[in-house]
């Protein structure tokens, strides 16, 4: 039940996460247009919050991981592996980066 | 007419002064300023407004309490009168709907749910009624001051954010370091529509906390020079004290802040050189620094306040003066202290139950309940620590399974910190509960022992690794320690020499000083005791307890004492009772010990020994019995008398 639980409460908050990397691409885009210094320190400071909203991401790998310590089934590998495919992603997004990191991931995993 | 127009000229010509003095910190200028705005007010509120700039400056020099006099007894609102209650209050609760909609009240309503968040958690705050989004409050600040051509405000406040963001950032300081570096950037672009060299001069150094880069620093200093901002000068000179351990700076920044009279950093600065000392062993210093912290924190925020109390807890439990701590422990476990704070008291209070040989269960009890509220407050270095007395309350209970998992989740805890020194200690740990687990149960044997040894060569190498020696010495010691238990003494004097050494050359006195404890306790063992280990373990001991009791350290202190007797008596069998010059030695340890004890009792708990930590394997009824066997073996019933209460 309890594993359940922290499934589900997972599958929202990889849905949060992947709203917070289309939140980040529409401040980039932003970003990428504009010339005002205002405006981009708003958009700046725009992608600090989003970043902040994001960074639960970090914790609730970190949770999950220590709830499951002795867990090595696949479900378990499963969740950590998304939750860092979201983060590399998030990381992407964040450096500007066009590159697929993410395929990358995938094989090295 | 044309008084009144000389009148408001000469008003607006003053609070023009004053934000010239307000953004260059020069505080006691801007406070005559204030005082003579006061003077010319000409209605009710005028002088509220004179007196709300004044409580700005007041408040810039931590004294809040000051600030708040000239306001309160006024009906006038201002978001920044509620936004100075909810520092000195500290719960945001019952204020949070008193903020309205002003510019300056969005700002300080979302600085309040900020620093709300740091210290209560995020689900305490986002319940309170009223709550608003910082971020967004911000946002919408920022434009309203760029619109009201206030340049420097503005930046301010964004700088101010990206700062709070970079504390609150413990597991993503990667993610947040990268944004909050462009964002610094761009607000440099736009501070040269600044007023204020101060202004960019400030950025530049939030800029070089960043990236830890001492030019971007110098470049502050030289902004802030121009405008011979001492305040700023001396926050410069802090950084370079602080983060490139240039300690001279210290000095020039206190020299700088007392000018100025800033006393939240004054405290500050006294609180840094407090952990300094506590770290160094040099308790009397750390007391010393904690009581300056202490008298410059008189007015300032709750949270500062609680910070310092939080400091003397730690303080006071290495001291071993245990009443203190209880009245302290109560005062930070009330009803009104942020969640953050009780957690750090139960954390310490938990450590002093163990090493106080407290009940099991309700040690569990005390200490999961502080990892819960860590957790909650995702303060993951803090749960980090409570985790760490959760695990030496399961090394007490011996079972080796959950020992190892609670480790596991310790190491995978430091390793999301990046803290190596607690993966290290991690292995070191899990060394001492694999041998101490299997001595227990008579099951020690080549295979375990070497499963330890690896652990502690994984630790050793870390350390050697990060360049760590403190962390380096601090295995020695513990395997010295250890092999000492077990019956490997020559291994156990091997590992002690070295730690001694390495903690000599750093300056580590307390581990030093307990180190060359360990040898002297070492030598104590009839297997190694002779002719030429006795005078080594004599001096060993004798600088250890000169150390202890110059640092008010009293129970390693009366400790040592028995020791030193314990040596002496066993020395004068040693050379066939005929030399009585060591049992004369023994009966003045023995008496300086019962002297020891009362001052350790007067200032201490109730004392019931425990098997952690070696040194600490003895309490004062088993001394005193040890010390009236020993008088009364000579017949000296005066003497023995002293050693029995009844």
């Amino acid at each position: 039940m309890q594993k359940q639980k922290t499934m589900m409460s997972n599958v929202n908050s990889l849905a949060t996460y992947n709203q917070c990397i289309e939140d980040l691409k529409t401040q980039n885009e932003v970003l990428d247009s504009e010339e005002n210094l205002v405006e981009i320190c708003k958009a700046n400071f725009r992608k600090l919050s989003i970043v902040k909203k994001f960074s639960k991401i970090d914790e609730d790998i970190l949770m999950y991981e220590l709830s499951n310590i002795k867990d090595c089934s696949a479900d378990f590998l499963s969740g950590i592996l998304s939750f860092e495919t979201t983060r590399l992603r998030f990381k992407e997004e964040l450096a500007g980066c066009q590159e697929n990191l993410i395929s990358q991931n995938y094989e090295t995993l | 007419m044309s008084r009144e127009f000389n009148k408001s000229e000469l008003r607006n010509s003053l609070i023009e002064k004053y934000w010239d003095y307000f953004y260059k910190d020069y505080f006691l200028e801007a406070l005559e300023v204030c005082d003579d705005l006061i003077l010319a007010a000409a209605n009710d509120s005028e002088t509220y407004e004179a007196n709300e700039f004044k409580a700005k400056i007041l408040l810039k020099q931590g004294k809040y309490y000051d600030a708040y006099d000239l306001l309160k007894y006024s009906k006038k609102y201002s978001g920044f009168k509620v936004f100075l209650e909810f520092l000195i209050e500290g719960d945001l609760r019952p204020l949070l709907t008193r903020f309205k909609s002003d510019t300056s009240s969005k700002i300080y309503k979302a600085f309040s749910c900020l620093l709300s968040k740091v210290y209560w958690g995020i689900s305490y705050v986002e319940a309170i009624d009223a709550y608003e989004d910082p971020d967004q409050l911000l946002e919408e600040a920022f434009q309203e001051l760029i619109d009201e051509g206030k340049i420097d405000f503005a930046i301010l406040t964004f700088a101010k954010s990206v700062e709070i963001a970079l504390q609150d950032a413990h597991l993503s300081k990667d993610l947040v370091s990268v944004v909050s570096l462009e964002q610094i950037d761009t607000l440099i672009k736009l501070a040269e529509k600044a007023e204020y060299d101060s202004t960019r001069a400030k950025l530049f150094l939030l800029k070089s906390l960043v990236t830890k880069d001492r030019e971007a620093a110098e470049d502050a200093e030289i902004l802030f020079g121009k405008e011979k901002n001492k305040n700023g000068l001396a926050e410069v000179y802090l950084f370079y004290a602080n983060e490139f351990s240039e300690e001279e700076y210290y000095s020039k920044a206190i020299n700088l802040y007392s000018q100025v009279e800033n006393n939240i950093a004054l405290a500050l600065i006294n609180s840094i050189l407090a952990s300094q000392s506590l770290i160094n062993g040099n308790l009397k210093d750390a007391q010393l620094y904690l009581s300056k912290a202490k008298e410059k924190n008189k007015q300032t925020s709750v949270f500062d306040r609680l910070n310092v109390d939080i400091q003397e807890l730690s303080l006071l439990s290495i001291q071993g003066k245990y009443d203190e701590i209880d009245s302290l422990s109560k005062k930070l476990l009330g009803v009104k202290v942020p969640k953050f704070f009780q957690a750090q008291a139960v954390q310490i209070f938990a450590g002093i139950k163990i090493k106080t040989g407290g009940d099991t269960e309700e040690i569990k009890e005390i200490i999961d309940q502080s990892c819960e509220q860590f957790r909650d407050l995702k303060r993951f270095h803090h749960l980090l620590q409570a985790e760490n007395i959760r695990f030496q309350e399961l090394l007490l209970e011996g079972n080796l399974e959950d020992l190892t998992v609670k480790a596991q989740e310790i190491i995978k805890l430091a390793s999301k910190l990046g803290n190596h020194e607690e993966i290290a200690s991690k292995y070191v740990d899990l060394a001492y509960g694999i041998i101490n687990i299997h001595a227990k149960k008579h099951t020690l044997n080549e295979e375990n022992f070497a499963e330890a040894i690896a652990y502690f060569e994984k630790a050793i190498d870390l350390f050697k690794e990060h360049e760590n020696k403190l962390g380096e010495a601090n295995i020695y010691q513990a395997m010295g320690d250890l092999f000492a238990n077990i019956g490997k003494f020559e291994d156990s004097l091997n590992s002690l020499i070295k730690a001694k050494k390495i903690f000599k050359s750093i300056n580590a006195n307390l581990q030093n000083a307990i180190t060359e404890t360990l040898i002297g306790i070492l030598i104590l063992n009839p297997a190694v005791l002779n002719e030429h280990t006795y005078p080594i373990a004599q001096d060993h001991l004798e600088r250890s307890y000169e150390y202890f009791a110059n640092e008010s350290i009293l129970d390693i202190s009366w400790k040592t004492l028995y020791y030193l007797a314990d040596l002496n008596m066993k020395f004068f069998i040693y050379k066939n009772k005929k030399e009585k010059e060591y049992l004369e030695k023994t009966k003045d340890y023995f008496l300086k010990m019962k002297e020891a004890i009362t001052v350790y009792e007067s200032n201490s708990m109730s004392y019931q020994p425990n098997d952690i930590y070696h040194i600490t394997n003895i309490s004062t009824e088993q001394a005193k019995q040890k010390a009236f066997d020993f008088f009364i073996s000579l017949g000296d019933k005066d003497n023995a008398k002293l050693f029995k209460s009844n």
